[in-house]
């Protein structure tokens, strides 16, 4: 894999910039388990940021309190310096947060440009009243998300399966479709969740080229959760590890991949 | 290079283009077709006919806006029939006891219905599935006691008597004809919005909703506002429904609606198909005519016949009559055309625009 610099990455994380996502002391428990323990790393702009760590060490309770689906017991998230903290879930998008989950959550009955055009549903203000209506200035919404939707559509790759039931594609095209539904929103932050899941080696190639491309071309900064090593070592500007629900790393990849505490996580002790 | 590369990962085959230009066209014309013919009907049937033929439509109405929140936002009701009565009540009371005009009574019996329908809804909130279909249930067996209890409004068990609607004096056709066209243009208005509605923001909301509740939630959508939405939008059209009927038979008692009309909406939604527009009239023609053919079949078991011809449906055709026969009709809509692009695309010389078959 080649590792081409990105003059959008250089630079020191804590610069003049103030972050894009800031993560602040943020625990969450379940019961008496504490999945997430005073987690606090941050994500400056127009970074591929990774977050990995051995299954149950809490990176998709993370992604869920980014997303609003839980509510964290302690700490705050902040984006561009305003707290998520009364924020209902279906406020977030339009802040400017997208995600993918970690199976393809499709909307299976739909077509994929629909699917695709809902992802632009933050973004819109047709009500129900000027849809019941059909006024001109509903028409013209509704052919911008058009228009907006068959664009993502061919970023991904994918304009030629538009009218396609959602439900008909392969893994790896869900997959697409829903990254490309994520973008209609045209998030500041996009969160995407094992993206690399279930891919074969070509697909996980083609996924990396991809997930660049979002970020050097539509200037989206990304968290990724992956459980594919190279891919994130060879996409992320910063990779946060965790294990137990606790940060044990945060740093470049190169620092990452010689770090002692990372290592045992994986691997475990050495007698 | 890089582009080629994120081609090459999509390896199913695209079958589906864009459909071709003349599409539009073609839908409009038979739609236009359907409308007139609609028209021409009342007046080359029976008078009883068109009776039948008007509650047809009324139930249609009241199905569409069934299919509204139980097909589009998968909202399962047991208990709409009550919101028909409420619309049946509204337009009577208003007519017998204040004097207002037939028409007038139907933006009342609207609004009405949909604030009941949005009070509904918001304890529905809570309610998933199965259960939201108890809760409704209960509702259904509540509306005739209800309207019985009330009786100083509703009437009591005697019911509301009222005068048939007369046609405008100009107008050379009987009141039965004149009722017909009125409920006509209530459906056609009613499709149409619901279309609107449907293929919009708002129904690709209802739908996400739906299919995957939390998906819609992290892309932005309220799903707590879309649901109630949902909710009052079909109740809405219920209201509405329901002041047709009480117009049309012109006359409302609280054992009209029983359990039993609640559940027949159900059962002409599913038939018809639970989440398509059109499905609507196949679901009115279902719930006026199949009791009555189950009657000529067996009048000692006519449920039965009912119960057995629910199955027939169900069977043959899972997706409901039109959500079924649907996308049948638009594969071999496609193969036609694409056979005859072949056939065009043989012969060089002409332009293929004047073909007929």
């Amino acid at each position: 894999m080649s590792e081409t610099p990105l003059p959008a990455a250089v630079g020191p994380q804590d610069g003049a910039a103030p972050p894009l996502l800031e993560i602040a002391d943020v625990t969450m428990r379940f019961g008496g388990i504490v999945a997430l323990d005073a987690v606090t790393f941050s994500v400056g702009k127009g970074r591929i940021v990774g977050l990995i760590g051995p299954n149950g060490a809490g990176k998709t309770t993370l992604f869920n309190c980014l997303s609003r689906l839980y509510q964290p017991a302690h700490g705050d998230i902040r984006l561009n310096g305003g707290s998520l903290r009364r924020c209902a879930a279906s406020d977030i998008a339009g802040l400017g947060i997208g995600r993918t989950f970690q199976s393809p959550a499709l909307f299976a009955s739909m077509s994929v440009l629909d699917n695709v055009k809902v992802g632009a549903h933050a973004r819109g203000r047709n009500g129900p009243l000027t849809d019941a209506l059909t006024l001109p200035s509903s028409r013209r919404e509704e052919r911008e998300v058009d228009q907006a939707a068959r664009a993502m559509l061919a970023f991904i790759g994918l304009e030629d399966a538009a009218s396609r039931p959602a439900a008909s594609l392969t893994l790896a095209a869900r997959k697409r479709v829903e990254l490309a539904r994520a973008l209609a929103a045209r998030p500041l932050l996009l969160l995407l969740d094992e993206p690399a899941g279930g891919l074969n080696h070509q697909e996980v190639a083609a996924l990396g080229v991809l997930i660049r491309s979002i970020r050097d071309q539509l200037g989206i900064t990304v968290l990724l959760v992956e459980h594919h090593i190279g891919l994130v070592m060879s996409l992320s500007d910063q990779v946060v590890v965790l294990n137990f629900g606790r940060v044990i790393a945060d740093g470049p990849p190169e620092r990452i991949r010689r770090d002692p505490a990372v290592a045992e996580a994986y691997l475990g002790t050495r007698h | 290079m890089e582009k080629s590369v994120i081609g090459a990962t999509f390896d199913a085959p695209a079958v589906d283009r864009y459909p071709a230009p003349n599409a539009g066209t073609q839908r409009w014309i038979a739609a236009l077709g359907l409308i007139a013919l609609a028209v021409v009907l009342p007046f080359v049937v029976s008078k009883y006919h068109v009776f039948e033929l008007t509650m047809v439509m009324i139930y249609a109405i009241a199905v569409l806006g069934l299919n509204i929140l139980a097909g589009y936002n998968g909202q399962i009701s047991l208990g709409h029939g009550g919101f028909f009565a409420a619309g049946a009540y509204t337009a009577a009371i208003l007519m017998h006891r204040y004097g207002v005009p037939y028409w007038a009574t139907l933006p009342p019996a609207a609004l009405i219905c949909f604030a009941l329908g949005v009070l509904f809804g918001l304890p529905a909130l809570r309610f998933e599935g199965p259960y939201l279909a108890l809760v409704t249930l209960a509702l259904a067996l509540a509306t005739p006691q209800l309207l019985k209890y009330f009786d100083n409004w509703t009437g009591g068990q005697q019911g509301i008597n009222l005068t048939k609607p007369l046609p405008p004096h100009w107008l050379v056709i009987d009141r039965d004809r004149w009722l017909y066209l009125i409920v006509l243009a209530a459906l056609l208005l009613a499709m149409r919005i619901a279309a609107n509605l449907l293929h919009g923001r708002t129904g690709r909301a209802l739908v996400a909703i739906r299919d995957h509740p939390i998906a819609a939630a992290a892309l932005g959508i309220d799903t707590a506002r879309y649901k109630t939405l949902a909710f009052g939008t079909s109740t809405l059209f219920m209201g509405v429904a329901g002041a047709l009927a009480a117009i049309v038979i012109g006359y409302v008692s609280p054992e009209g609606y029983n359990l039993f009309l609640s559940l027949s909406f159900l059962v002409g939604s599913a038939v018809g198909g639970i989440a398509t527009i059109g499905g609507a009239i196949i679901g009115g023609l279902f719930i006026e005519f199949v009791p009555n053919l189950a009657n000529d079949i067996s009048d000692a078991a006519p449920w039965a016949i009912y119960g057995l011809a629910m199955l027939l449906f169900m069977y043959t055709m899972p997706q409901g009559v039109v959500g079924s026969l649907g996308p049948w009709i638009t594969r071999s809509m496609r193969q036609i055309r694409a056979q005859r692009a072949a056939f065009a695309g043989g012969d060089e010389e002409h332009d293929g625009k004047g073909r007929t078959s």
